[in-house]
């Protein structure tokens, strides 16, 4: 055992004595008004003698012996004082001494003066803190001729500092920082968020005159100067300006707003302030601001697109249904070549056409989209009224089982069930009659289609590959296509917070699904 | 039924289109299926607004304009506003058809397109020619 920790140790006993019984003791702290307490340091909470609860106008039962209970009777401006000292004494060892003032749940403001000594363990640690405190309240009003005049403004203030407390309060919890200068004498006091918004570590550096001012980048310093020199004349300021902080160097953004108070000769006395860490929502903005250019050149590409695709399809017309034209009308003048490169010149200019209208379709899928309800037997319908041509011609049986009415991207969602039925029609067994089910099921939240057919069928290798753009699995010559159609249906699903998939039987047919879901929001 | 139709399937029709050759084209086209009686056609928005203002009685309103919509000068929206302000139009006669290349980007909007009831297509075909008079004369 060391000599110290020797002394601290009868002292330990000595001060168990007085809490315990010490009648005679008791009677004279009663009677001067002192009350006793130990403050223990691990489970931050505080035993008080009787003569404490009266000193601070309380009933024991009002008590929890938190340190946060006490630490909320203080006074809100002695608060951050009495707390640096407080850990002063537990860094230096020292003796804590310290005056304040304290509020009684009514709003009396009394005065304590309080001693304290901090108490270690063997490793020098330390745990509790044993103290006094004696109401003052008496002396402070004697020493002052001005206490009349105090009295009345002090009850005033308790209630702008009950208010003031709350709004601290709600300040901590928002991660505001508070600060106020007092220029007379020249000090600055902070809340303890301020510490964390700068990096610092409890209670250095001291805020002067300049407040924050030497920890703002070299960049914005100039403004800031500027800011808050306007903001004195003005009596206000609100600015937002980068701090590096003092403990791990980083760059924060922070917006600091101020009121400065005036004397009658109009000199600056009193300022103060708030300070918001907005890094995140600034960074935040700034993402969404990069968002919303992203979206405008991708809204101008997607116009440019369209213009450029527009403008070709005009002279791919004027080729194609000339070269048509030339065919139905000219072919008893043309020998077998003429007639065969007139073919390819009008396929390839439809097949050029095509390929644009669909990317162009490809594209627009979803540009001004609207949610709205849809009856899907009536889509259909009309579906099948605008293939006519088609169903006819392949002498295609297509049934519709009842269909539901459902929320969506009618355009979409018709784009969608064309494309599905077109393959149903297009990829038809030649050696049987096409045969096209359509029907829907619902799920919880979700409607699922389907499209069945009695067709060529797909190999399970291309199940997924189909979907993906021009991907096409026959030639030109065995089947027209742009390779488009799919993915057409792939984007319109995915609007729909759904999927689609195929699944097939080579020889046999096959079904492609597809998923609306039912949680659609605008 | 359509098919076995000797007699054209209306009166008269114009066919408004700023290209020269789809002009030409659109005129084989509807010549050869047998559309009208008679058809005429315009590359100039204007001119032909100003023919359909000469018209004295309102049965040689024609049946049928097909107009194209993206044009120089006066294009299909303002000519089909137009037309509906004329004396001469009657809805229950007169069916006015847009051709457009491809679907204007703010297709959806239809603040955009409310001066146009039917819209196809372009190339106009014979489909396209079916459709229109199923859809606006019921044949």
């Amino acid at each position: 055992m060391t000599k110290d920790a020797v002394t601290i140790s009868s002292l330990q006993a000595e001060l168990e004595k007085v809490r315990l019984d010490n009648e005679k003791l008791t009677y004279v702290f009663e009677a001067s008004k002192i009350g006793v307490w130990e403050w223990d340091i691990n489970s931050n909470s505080l035993t008080w003698d009787k003569q404490m609860y009266k000193l601070y106008g309380i009933k024991e039962e009002d008590f929890s012996g938190a340190y946060d209970d006490w630490i909320e009777r203080v006074h809100p401006l002695d608060k951050i004082k009495v707390e640096k000292n407080l850990i002063l004494s537990l860094k230096s060892k020292k003796e804590f001494h310290n005056q304040f003032r304290i509020i009684w749940p009514e709003g009396t403001v009394k005065v304590i003066s309080a001693k304290g000594k901090v108490l270690f363990d063997e490793q020098k640690i330390p745990t509790r803190m044993i103290g006094l405190n004696l109401d003052i309240t008496k002396d402070r009003e004697r020493e002052s001729t001005l206490n009349s005049l105090n009295d009345g403004l002090s009850k005033s203030l308790i209630k702008i500092a009950n208010s003031e407390e709350k709004i601290k309060l709600a300040l901590a919890s928002a991660k505001i920082g508070m600060w106020d200068y007092n220029m007379e004498n020249n000090i600055c006091s902070r809340s303890l968020t301020l510490n964390l918004i700068f990096g610092y570590s409890e209670l250095t550096p001291q805020w002067k005159s300049d407040f924050f001012i030497p920890d703002v980048i070299p960049e914005d310093i100039d403004n800031v100067k500027k800011y808050i020199n306007e903001g004195y004349l003005k009596g206000s300021f609100n600015f937002t300006c980068r701090i590096k902080r003092v403990d791990d160097n980083s760059i924060r953004w922070i917006t600091v707003a101020g009121l400065s108070y005036t004397n009658s000769k109009f000199q600056v006395y009193k300022v103060i302030g708030t300070i918001n860490d907005i890094t995140e929502l600034h960074e935040t903005n700034a993402i969404i601001e990069m968002n919303r250019t992203l979206e405008e050149k991708n809204r101008e590409l997607n116009e440019f697109a369209y213009v450029a695709s527009h403008d070709l399809q005009e002279p791919l017309n004027t080729i194609s249904s000339f070269s048509g034209l030339l065919l139905k009308k000219y072919s008893d003048k043309l020998d077998e070549d003429g007639k065969r490169y007139l073919k390819y010149l009008k396929s390839s200019s439809t097949r050029s056409r095509n390929l644009i209208r669909d990317i162009i379709d490809y594209n627009r899928m979803g540009y001004g989209k609207k949610l709205s309800r849809i009856d899907c037997n009536l889509l259909l319908k009309n579906i099948i009224l605008d293939l006519d041509s088609k169903i006819k011609k392949r002498n295609a049986h297509v049934e519709i089982k009842k269909l539901p009415i459902i929320m969506g991207y009618e355009t979409e969602l018709k784009i969608l069930m064309q494309n599905l039925v077109i393959n149903a029609i297009k990829y038809h067994d030649p050696s049987r009659q096409p045969k096209i089910v359509v029907s829907a099921q619902e799920a919880d939240d979700k409607w699922q289609f389907e499209i069945r057919d009695n067709g060529i069928g797909i190999e399970e290798k291309y199940y997924d590959k189909i979907f993906a753009l021009f991907r096409r699995l026959h030639t030109i010559e065995a089947y027209e296509g742009t390779g488009i159609g799919l993915s057409q249906c792939k984007k319109a699903a995915e609007m729909h917070k759904g999927t689609v998939w195929v699944d097939s039987t080579v020889g046999v047919g096959s079904t492609f699904y597809f998923t609306i879901s039912k949680k659609l929001y605008e | 039924m359509l098919d076995n139709n000797k007699k054209p399937f209306l009166m008269n029709v114009m066919l408004i289109d700023d290209d020269i050759p789809t002009n030409e084209y659109n005129k084989i086209l509807s010549t050869d299926f047998d559309l009208a009686q008679e058809i005429i056609t315009h590359t100039n928005a204007a001119e032909a607004l100003k023919e359909l203002s000469l018209i004295e009685s309102e049965y040689d309103f024609p049946q049928l304009i097909l107009v194209d919509i993206n044009m120089p000068g006066m294009d299909g929206h303002e000519f089909v506003t137009q037309v509906k302000e004329m004396e001469g139009f009657h809805e229950n006669r007169t069916e006015i058809v847009s051709l457009t290349s491809s679907k204007p980007m703010n297709y959806l909007e239809k603040d955009n397109i409310n001066s146009v009831e039917f819209l196809y297509f372009k190339p106009l075909t014979e489909d396209i020619l079916y459709s229109i008079l199923r859809d606006c004369f019921n044949m």
